[in-house]
């Protein structure tokens, strides 16, 4: 059985003259452990198809199922559920709280995990020992991107997605934090699906997958690079 | 202008916001036009009422009748009017009824309604022979209508209409009473021919009689009352002021003035605090814009003028409304304030300067304010306007590396982070649980008074009986003492001075300081004390009535009795004070009726009718603390609300990354809203010391007319009570914020990038 199946979802904002169909038909599979990266220009319709496996927006039609649980027909309390139980979000925006420490901020996660790694030893790995008791106002564009993987990952989630994680970083931290992701998903098995409209980045991935105008026009599985190899 | 029309457009978006400055507004106009109005009805109505129907000035009674001769001349050396009253009480049933001979210089009669119909306008009337008049209360609790046959004495009259006399206003029967008894208690005006009549008809009935006088000149006071003093040694004297019969509705109309425009000055200062607030928060939010609008070649003035209509909406509104609510609750407020004397008509008398000024004030205030903030805001330069982005946190960075639960320092930093936010919410929430509480701290000191003070204000004894003049003798199952009252300079609050003999055992007297009393010192009652502010030691000066000697005297120790305004001492002591012989008393404590002629008693208290009439007074205040206890729930709801409001706009990006991160509606409420939940016993103990004293304030008010000193009494059922209303109110406050957190929308306010 798949991990993750997309089946003909399409999603459209505004009415009339102003009418968008940001998604159009779209079909998907992704299996356990695979990482997809999602290629597209911007405005292609990549978050929007991000946020509906993720359950933050509903689809107009079709369904995505996650581990044979069919988000598309779960109600709020349910899709926070999924969200709590199953998913790491990392986004450009980072998204921190600002009135919290890094470690806090991964502790807003632990909290409700099931079975949490241990938040001060990921820290370690993810190179912010050293800034535990910061706050992101404190921080560089990369560690925060940084913290804020180490809060979507800190529940050890079976799905981590990331939406142009590294659209705000220079190429030192870029490198840096493709690596980590890249070391979770072989420590851990964890599916990533990651969004961005960077080429490179195409390079780390297992599954590649291009959309254009909300329909997918590229999906092929294929052998993947180490991120010291991807040229940035 | 397209500017004005995005304050309009704003109102949806800053909703809590005029809710809270118009229902506040609303209410404090409200407040200030009943008051004024209400105050402005009782005055003139009292006016009309004293100065239409010629309303003593003062009263007395002497032991012996003053003279035709001594009357006349009198009149004629102080330039004053003077006139016996005569009366007679008439028991039937459990009913009295006080039947005056009509007077014709002093305290006129006004019949407001006969078969033939009503008058509106206060005018003296003569009474006709045969025909009794009495109050129109009584008449309606005792089914009595205007042609029924009443038998008085044994004669047959016909109740000929509804009257009131000017100094019966306050119908009481004895003056310890504060409120008149309108079921068992009437007084009844007749003819002079009649009243003579109805005293042959029937031998047991006593012709009582006392003095009124009205002075024309008050440097003849004095004079006149040493002449009289000289002449015939009256026994009472009673200024009108000190009359409550006459002075409980103008001492209302006073009280009510500066009571209720203090609460909605209070009102209004919180109003003017959260526009304020709002409108600088709106004015960062918008800095760009106006930077951009300043860039473009706005005037700072144009741009000024645009805000103002922010504030000017909800005060305009609120205005408004509280001018539309103001009249009806005038009505009411009037009804309420006359429900408390006999019935009689009177008109509420609206005046348009008060409206004005209510309506005004508000307006003037929050523009005032306006211009305040925006010109502090809007000076700043273009440039450095649109450089502020909106949502600009400033985070305080405390418990950095404190381990403590992120909830716990999250709240902390929300808390610091935006103190004005905070600074806002303690005065509201403080604000709003002050008016709670006040009610409940009023009625717990009153129910004090009445349980705990009451009971044991005489003693042992049951029975007071006040005679009219001094004597001497024994008086079976009774103790005499000396009785009289002094003023003391500088207040207008008088006390009475008691002289007991070394062997009484019913007056009360056990010291506070558990000190026992040595006879022929002087002793003070700890409800006078507090009045006049005086402690064991202090010297106390005092002024005689009627010949205006002063006295200073110390006071050794206070004596525990909060009901009765006292000074004991020995009889020889007060007998020389008085200037009576130590032998000679004028009243009479007992445990049960002593046998004293009815011609020669002035009055009789009896504990049970005292306490009765202070139970009926705190009955009345009950519709004033409900009505203070909705406002204050009222304006805290919409508080929690607005603040609830702020916060979550604040937090919107946190909110919705919290929904991303997989926490439930009721979790996020719990970190987003928890700031509040810490504040809230906060706000509400510190509201207790203020309640205390704003409680102290109105007792003291409260003091002035009914005699008790009632000392502020909270009992901690009621401080835990109000305190649930509190937190009652504030979860109902959070459903409706829980609903505007629900509404945040994940994918929306995490697109917003820095
Ligand atoms: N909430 C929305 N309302 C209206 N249009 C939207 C909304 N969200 C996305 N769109 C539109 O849908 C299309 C796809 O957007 P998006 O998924 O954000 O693209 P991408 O992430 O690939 O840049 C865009 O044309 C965008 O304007
Ligand atoms: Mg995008």
């Amino acid at each position: 059985m798949e991990h993750i199946t997309i089946r003909n979802i399409s999603r459209g904002y505004g009415q009339g003259e102003s009418a968008v169909k940001a998604l159009d038909d779209v079909s998907l599979d992704i299996s356990k452990g695979e990482v997809c990266v999602i290629l597209g220009p911007s405005g292609s319709g990549k978050s929007t198809l991000l946020n509906m496996i993720g359950g933050l927006d509903r689809v107009d039609s079709g369904s995505i199922t996650v581990d044979g649980l069919e988000i598309t027909a779960l109600n709020k309390k349910q899709l926070t559920d999924y969200r709590r139980e199953k998913l790491g979000m990392v986004f450009q925006a980072y998204n921190l709280i600002p009135e919290l420490n890094v470690i806090e901020n991964v502790r807003v996660v632990k909290d409700i995990a099931k079975e949490p790694l241990d938040e001060t030893e990921l820290l370690h790995v993810l190179g912010l020992e050293k800034h535990m008791t910061h706050f992101p106002s404190e921080l560089s564009g990369g560690q925060q991107q940084r913290c804020s993987i180490a809060r979507a990952i800190v529940k050890n989630p079976a799905l981590l997605l990331c939406d142009e994680l590294t659209g705000a970083l220079d190429s030192a931290s870029t490198r840096e934090v493709l690596k980590v992701l890249q070391a979770i998903n072989e420590r851990y098995n964890t599916t990533i699906i990651m969004i961005t409209h960077d080429e490179r980045i195409s390079g780390m991935a297992d599954r590649l997958v291009r959309i254009r105008d909300g329909r997918v026009v590229e999906n092929t599985v294929k052998t993947k690079l180490k991120a010291e190899e991807l040229g940035i | 202008m397209t500017l004005g029309r995005k304050a309009f457009r704003s109102v949806r978006k800053n909703l809590s916001f005029y809710l809270v400055t118009c229902f506040l507004t609303v209410v404090a106009v409200t407040m200030l036009v009943g008051a004024l109005t209400t105050a402005n009805t009782l005055g003139q109505s009292c006016e009309e009422i004293y100065g239409n129907l010629c309303v003593e000035d003062a009263q007395f009674a002497t032991g012996q009748k003053i003279s035709y001769e001594d009357l006349l001349r009198y009149e004629d050396d102080f330039d004053l009017l003077l006139e016996e009253q005569k009366y007679t009480d008439i028991t039937i049933g459990d009913n009295i009824i006080r039947v005056f001979s009509a007077s014709s210089k002093v305290n006129l009669t006004w019949i407001f309604e006969t078969k033939d119909g009503k008058s509106t306008e206060v005018t003296p009337s003569s009474a006709t022979d045969d025909v009794v008049y009495i109050c129109k209360k009584y008449a309606g609790y005792n089914n009595l209508s205007i042609g029924d046959e009443v038998v008085i004495g044994n004669e047959k009259l016909t109740i000929g209409g509804y009257a009131l006399r000017p100094d019966y206003l306050n119908t009481l029967k004895d003056l310890t009473e504060t409120i008149g008894d309108y079921y068992h208690f009437t007084t009844a005006v007749v003819s002079d021919d009649t009243y003579e009549k109805i005293l042959k008809s029937d031998m047991t009935l006593t012709d009582n009689t006392y003095y009124s006088v009205i002075f024309y000149d008050s440097n003849n006071i004095n004079p006149f009352r040493q002449t009289l003093y000289a002449d015939y040694r009256p026994v009472e004297y009673f200024n009108s002021d000190a009359n409550s019969r006459i002075s409980t509705l103008r001492g209302e109309a006073v009280m009510l003035k500066e009571e209720f425009s203090s609460y909605s000055i209070i009102l209004f200062a919180l109003v003017m605090v959260i526009v304020a607030f709002m409108l600088s928060r709106i004015i960062d939010g918008e800095s760009v814009n106006i930077g951009t609008l300043k860039a473009l070649g706005y005037k700072e003035s144009e741009l000024n003028r645009h805000y103002v209509l922010y504030a000017l909406i909800p005060s305009v509104i609120g205005s408004l409304g509280g001018i539309l609510a103001g009249i009806p609750f005038s009505r009411a407020f009037c009804a309420f304030f006359y429900g408390d004397v006999d019935s009689f008509p009177y008109s509420v008398r609206y005046k348009i300067i008060y409206m004005v000024v209510a309506f005004i004030l508000p307006i003037i205030f929050n523009i005032m304010v306006t211009v305040i903030v925006t010109s502090v805001l809007l000076r700043k330069d273009a440039s450095m306007l649109m450089k502020k982005g909106k949502n600009v946190k400033t985070v305080r960075k405390l418990f950095r590396g404190s381990g403590l639960r992120f909830k716990t320092v999250y709240m902390f930093r929300v808390l610091i982070g935006n103190p004005v936010r905070t600074l806002v919410f303690i005065i509201g929430m403080t604000v709003a649980s002050m008016i709670i509480l006040l009610g409940g701290m009023c009625q717990d000191s009153q129910r004090n008074v009445l349980e705990n003070v009451l009971p044991d204000m005489m003693g042992d004894a049951r029975y007071e009986t006040g005679l009219k003049t001094f004597r001497t003798g024994e008086v079976e199952n009774g103790q005499t003492l000396i009785d009289v009252m002094f003023e003391v300079p500088g207040t207008s609050v008088a006390f009475n001075l008691i002289g007991y003999d070394k062997d009484n055992t019913l007056l009360k007297r056990e010291s506070l300081s558990g000190n026992p009393l040595t006879y022929g010192e002087y002793y003070m009652t700890s409800g006078a004390a507090k009045y006049y502010g005086i402690s064991a030691g202090d010297d106390f000066t005092f002024i005689h009535r009627i010949t205006g000697v002063e006295t200073t005297i110390t006071i050794s120790d206070i004596i525990d009795n909060d009901a009765l305004r006292l000074v004991l001492t020995s009889k020889e002591n007060a007998a020389r004070i008085v200037g009576v012989s130590p032998d000679e008393y004028n009243n009479i404590l007992s445990a049960v009726p002593v046998d004293v002629p009815a011609k020669d008693i002035l009055k009789i208290a009896d504990f049970d009718s005292y306490r009765d009439s202070f139970e009926q007074a705190l009955a009345t205040t009950k519709v004033v603390y409900a009505i203070l206890l909705t406002v204050g729930i009222i304006v805290c709801i919409l508080m929690v609300n607005l603040l609830s409001g702020m916060l979550i706009d604040e937090n919107e990006r946190n909110i919705s990354m919290l929904k991303v991160l997989g926490y439930h509606g009721s979790e996020i409420r719990q970190i987003i809203l928890r700031p509040n939940h810490l504040l809230l016993p906060c706000c509400y103990i510190l509201a207790i010391p203020i309640t205390i004293y704003m409680t102290k304030l109105m007792m003291l008010g409260s003091t002035e007319h009914s005699g008790v000193y009632i000392d502020v009494v909270v009992k901690p059922v009621t401080l835990i009570m109000y305190f649930f209303i509190v937190v009652g109110a504030y979860i109902v406050s959070l459903y409706f914020g829980s609903r505007k957190l629900d509404r945040v929308d994940m994918v929306e306010s995490l697109k917003q990038e820095d």
